[in-house]
C-alpha cells in the first residue's frame, strides 16, 4: 500500500465525517426550528426544578442545622394549637410565653413517627437507652418517679430528647422519695458522664448541695414544675416553674369566680411546710381570700381523706377547697358524698382523669390547671442548650391558668391517674404505656 | 372497813371495788371515754353525728386491724416493720388480679392470702428459726416486698380503681359506724377469746410470754411464735385490702401511715416491747385513742409539727402511767422505805 493511497482513504474518511457533522447540525437546527418554544419551556422547568431542588436541599440543610441546635420551624397556628393543648386554655397567646418555652413547644408540635414512638416506648421501659448518635448523655433524676404523672413526665423528657441529634444516651433514675437515694443517683449519673440532667426536685433546698456537686462535675441541671425559688445557679442552671405567688393570685381569681366571693375557704397542702404550698397560700390570702381551715395531706389519698374528714367535722362552712394536687381530690369528694354534705368548689393544680370523671358523675365547681408534664420538655431544652455552652435563662416562669373542668378531659377507658391530653404524649404512645406492652 | 351487817348487794359491790385492779386496759379505756367526751363537748359538737362517724370510723377500724396484727408480733418480743409494704402489696394485688372486676375479687383475695402467708413465714422463720433480730429481718423483708410491689404494679398500672364490690363494702356503714370498724371490733373480740379460751391460743400466749417454760411443758413454742408472724401478716393483709377498698385508688403509699401508729396503739394498750401478754381489746382502745386524738388536733387546725409534739407528749405520759400502774406495788414499797430511812428528808438543812 502506497502513502498516496493511504492519503486518499484519509480524505474519504474526512469527507464522511464532515458530512455526518453537517447532517447533525442540520438536524439540530431543524429540531430547534420546529420545537423551539417547547424546548425553552422544558429548559426553564428543568432549571426551575433544579432550583427548587437546590432550595429544598438548602432548606433541609438549614432545618438540619436548626434541629441540631434544638430549633424547628412550625407555623404560628400550629404552635398556638400546641400551646392551647398544653395550657388547656385558648386565652394565652404563644408569643407572650418565655422564649425557651416557645422553642420547646415548637419542637413538641407534630406527631412523632411510628418508629420514633417505638423507640421512645422502649426507652421509657428500659430506663437507659441510646436515643441517637450525639455525644451528649441526657439524664432524668426523679425524686419520686412512682406515680403515673411522673411517668408521663419521663415520656415527655424522652420525646423531647429525641428532637436533639446532639443527644446520644439517655439514663433515668428514681429516688422513690428518699433524699439519700436522690443524692446517690446524682453522683452515679455524673460518674456515668451525664452532662444534661433534668430533675424533679422533691426535697427543696435539701437537694441543692447534691445538685451543686453534680454541676461542679460539669453537668447542667434544669428542674421542672416543683418550686425552687431562690436556688443558686450553682445548683440549678434553669428552673422551669410557675410563679408561685402568681399561681396563688390565679387561684384567688378562680375562687372568686367559682363561689362569687373571697370565702370562707380551706387550704389543703401536701407535705408540712413545703415552700410551694406556703408560697401560693400566702399570695392567695394577700389577694383577699379568707381561709379559716388548713390541713396537710402529704399529697396522698389517705392524707386528703383525713383532711377532708376533719374539715367536715369542724363544722366550718368552707365554700371552696384550694389544693395543689389533683390526684387525691376524689378522696376529698368521697368524704363529702359519704357525709351527705354539699361538695365545695375545688380549685387545684394539675389534672387527673378520675377527678374529672368523678366530677361528671357528681357535679360541683371544679377548676384545674393543665397536666404540666410538658414543663419537662422545656427543662430538656434548657439543659441541652446549657450543655452546649449556650446562654439560658436562670428561670423559665410559665403561666398557670385555672380553668373550669371540661367533660372532654374525662376518658373512662383510661386509668384514674391519667393526666389528660395536655400531657402532650401522643394517643398511640399513651395506649402503649397504659397497656405496658 | 365494811359493815358486816350491810346488805348483800352493797357488800358485793364493795368487794368488787376492793378487788378491782387498775390494769392498763382499764386505764386506756377510761382515757378513751374521756377523749370521746372532750371531742364531743370541747372540740366539735359534730363529733357523734353521722357525717363524722361515717368518715372517721373506717380509719379507726383499719388501724385496729393492723395494730391487732402488730400485737401478735410484739407479744413475742419482736416488732414487724414489714407491715406497710404488706399492706401496699395488697392494694396492688387487688388492682391487678381483679382487673377492676367485682367477679374476679375472690381470686385476688386468695392471691393476697397466699402472699401474706409467705411474708409471715419468711419473717417468722428468719426471726424464730435463725434467731435473727426481728427489727432487721422485717425491715429487709419489707424492702423486698416493696420492691416487688413496684415491679409487679408496673410504671403505669392500667387498672387503678378497685372493684366496686370491695369499695362499696369498705364505704358502707350501719348508722354511721363503718362496717370496717364493726368487723375489726368483732375480730378483736374473737382474738381475745382465742387467746384466753382456746387451747391453741393459750399455747400461743404461753410460747410468747414464757418460751422456755412452754418448751419444757411440751409446747412447740418456736412453731407457735412463727405462727404469730403469719397471723399478723394475714391481719395486715385484711387491713390492706380494706384500706384499698376505702381509698379506691390505692397507690404505693397505701401502708405508710400505719407503721408507727400501729406500734403506738399496741404500746398504749399496755404491751411491752420486750414481749409478754397483750390484750386485743386494749390494743383496740389504743387505736381508737391515737386516731381520735389525731382527728381532734386536725379539727382544731393544729399543724403537723404541733400534732407531733402533742402526740409525743401524750405517748410519754401514757407510757409513764402504764409503768406506774404495772409497778405501783414496788414503787409504793420503795417510797415507804425511803420515808422510813430518812424521816426528816423534807426538812431544810441547817
Amino acid at each position: 500500500m502506497s502513502f498516496s493511497g493511504k492519503f486518499d482513504r484519509r480524505r474519504g474518511w474526512l469527507k464522511v465525517t464532515l458530512l455526518i457533522g453537517a447532517v447533525a447540525i442540520f438536524a439540530v437546527v431543524l429540531l430547534a426550528g420546529c420545537g423551539g418554544s417547547d424546548d425553552t419551556t422544558g429548559g426553564s422547568e428543568e432549571t426551575a426544578a433544579a432550583e427548587t431542588e437546590a432550595a429544598t436541599t438548602e432548606e433541609a440543610a438549614e432545618e438540619g442545622s436548626e434541629e441540631a441546635s434544638g430549633e424547628t420551624t412550625v407555623s404560628a397556628d400550629e404552635l398556638q394549637k400546641t400551646v392551647d393543648q398544653a395550657l388547656e386554655t385558648e386565652e394565652i397567646k404563644a408569643d407572650t410565653l418565655p422564649p425557651l418555652m416557645i422553642e420547646a413547644l415548637e419542637m413538641a408540635t407534630g406527631e412523632p413517627s411510628a418508629e420514633e414512638m417505638d423507640k421512645a416506648f422502649e426507652c421509657w421501659k428500659a430506663d437507659s437507652c441510646t436515643l441517637g448518635d450525639g455525644p451528649i448523655t441526657l439524664a432524668l433524676a426523679d425524686g419520686f418517679g412512682d406515680n403515673t404523672w411522673r411517668q408521663f413526665s419521663k415520656m415527655n423528657v424522652i420525646l423531647q430528647a429525641m428532637k436533639f441529634p446532639e443527644v446520644g444516651k439517655f439514663i433515668a433514675t428514681n429516688a422513690h422519695g428518699e433524699l439519700a437515694t436522690f443524692q446517690a443517683n446524682l453522683r452515679s449519673l455524673t460518674a456515668q458522664g451525664a452532662e444534661a440532667i433534668v430533675v424533679y426536685n422533691d426535697f427543696g433546698p435539701a437537694a441543692y448541695p447534691a445538685m451543686q456537686a453534680a454541676q461542679r462535675e460539669g453537668a447542667k441541671i434544669a428542674t421542672y414544675v416543683g418550686s425552687n425559688d431562690g436556688a443558686p445557679t450553682t445548683a440549678i442552671t434553669t428552673r422551669v416553674q410557675p410563679d408561685i405567688c402568681e399561681a396563688g393570685k390565679e387561684m384567688a381569681k378562680a375562687t372568686e369566680e367559682a363561689i362569687g366571693g373571697p370565702g370562707p375557704v380551706a387550704y389543703f397542702e401536701g407535705t408540712p411546710g413545703n415552700p410551694q404550698d406556703e408560697g401560693w397560700k400566702k399570695c392567695a390570702t394577700e389577694a383577699g381570700i379568707e381561709a379559716d381551715f388548713e390541713a396537710e395531706t402529704e399529697w396522698t389519698p389517705a392524707g386528703a381523706q383525713k383532711a377532708a374528714t376533719a374539715l367536715v367535722a369542724s363544722g366550718k362552712p368552707a365554700k371552696a377547697i384550694l389544693y395543689s394536687y389533683s390526684n387525691p381530690v376524689p378522696s376529698i369528694v368521697n368524704v363529702y358524698l359519704k357525709a351527705g354534705k354539699e361538695i365545695p368548689a375545688i380549685i387545684t393544680w394539675t389534672q387527673n382523669n378520675e377527678t374529672t370523671c368523678q366530677w361528671i358523675e357528681h357535679p360541683y365547681k371544679l377548676y384545674q390547671t393543665n397536666a404540666l408534664n410538658w414543663a419537662a420538655r422545656v427543662a430538656v431544652n434548657a439543659a441541652v442548650k446549657a450543655t452546649e455552652g449556650e446562654e439560658v435563662e436562670d428561670a423559665v416562669i410559665y403561666p398557670q391558668p385555672y380553668s373550669p373542668a371540661k367533660k372532654s378531659s374525662c376518658d373512662p377507658s383510661k386509668p384514674a391517674e391519667f393526666p389528660g391530653p395536655s400531657a402532650l404524649v401522643p394517643e398511640a404512645l399513651t395506649e402503649k404505656m397504659l397497656a405496658g406492652q | 372497813m365494811s359493815d358486816p351487817k350491810a346488805g348483800g348487794l352493797d357488800a358485793s359491790v364493795l368487794r368488787t371495788l376492793q378487788e378491782f385492779r387498775f390494769t392498763p386496759a382499764w386505764v386506756i379505756t377510761g382515757v378513751v371515754v374521756l377523749l370521746l367526751l372532750v371531742s364531743q363537748f370541747a372540740v366539735t359538737s359534730n363529733f357523734f353525728t353521722q357525717s363524722t362517724m361515717s368518715t372517721l370510723t373506717p380509719s379507726i377500724g383499719i388501724l385496729i386491724l393492723v395494730a391487732t396484727g402488730q400485737a401478735f408480733v410484739i407479744s413475742t418480743g419482736g416488732i414487724d416493720l414489714s407491715l406497710p409494704a404488706t399492706m401496699t402489696l395488697m392494694g396492688a394485688i387487688v388492682l391487678k388480679q381483679s382487673e377492676g372486676q367485682s367477679d374476679q375479687l375472690l381470686g385476688a383475695l386468695v392471691f393476697c392470702a397466699i402472699a401474706c402467708i409467705v411474708i409471715g413465714l419468711v419473717n417468722g422463720i428468719l426471726v424464730e428459726g435463725l434467731r435473727l433480730s426481728s427489727l432487721v429481718v422485717t425491715l429487709a423483708v419489707g424492702q423486698l416486698v416493696l420492691g416487688y410491689t413496684q415491679l409487679y404494679r408496673g410504671n403505669v398500672p392500667s387498672i387503678q380503681h378497685v372493684p366496686d364490690n370491695i369499695s362499696n363494702w369498705a364505704s358502707a356503714d350501719l348508722g354511721g359506724v363503718s362496717y370496717i370498724l364493726i368487723f375489726s371490733f368483732v375480730l378483736a373480740v374473737i382474738a381475745t377469746f382465742f387467746l384466753h379460751r382456746v387451747v391453741t391460743g393459750r399455747r400461743l400466749v404461753a410460747s410468747s410470754t414464757a418460751e422456755r417454760a412452754a418448751v419444757l411443758s411440751g409446747v412447740k413454742a418456736p412453731a407457735y411464735r412463727i405462727a404469730a408472724y403469719v397471723i399478723a401478716s394475714l391481719v395486715y393483709g385484711v387491713g390492706g385490702v380494706l384500706a384499698a377498698g376505702q381509698i379506691q385508688t390505692p397507690d404505693l403509699t397505701l401502708g405508710e401511715p400505719y407503721l408507727l401508729t400501729s406500734v403506738v396503739a399496741v404500746v398504749l394498750g399496755g404491751a411491752v416491747l420486750t414481749g409478754g401478754r397483750v390484750s386485743p381489746i386494749a390494743t383496740l382502745m389504743g387505736a381508737v385513742f391515737i386516731t381520735v386524738l389525731d382527728f381532734d388536733l386536725r379539727v382544731e387546725g393544729y399543724s403537723a409539727g404541733a400534732r407531733m409534739i402533742i402526740q409525743g407528749a401524750v405517748l410519754v405520759i401514757g407510757l409513764s402511767l402504764i409503768y406506774v400502774i404495772r409497778n405501783r406495788a414496788s414503787i409504793g414499797r420503795a417510797l415507804r422505805r425511803s420515808g422510813q430511812l430518812n424521816p426528816d428528808r423534807t426538812e431544810p438543812a441547817k
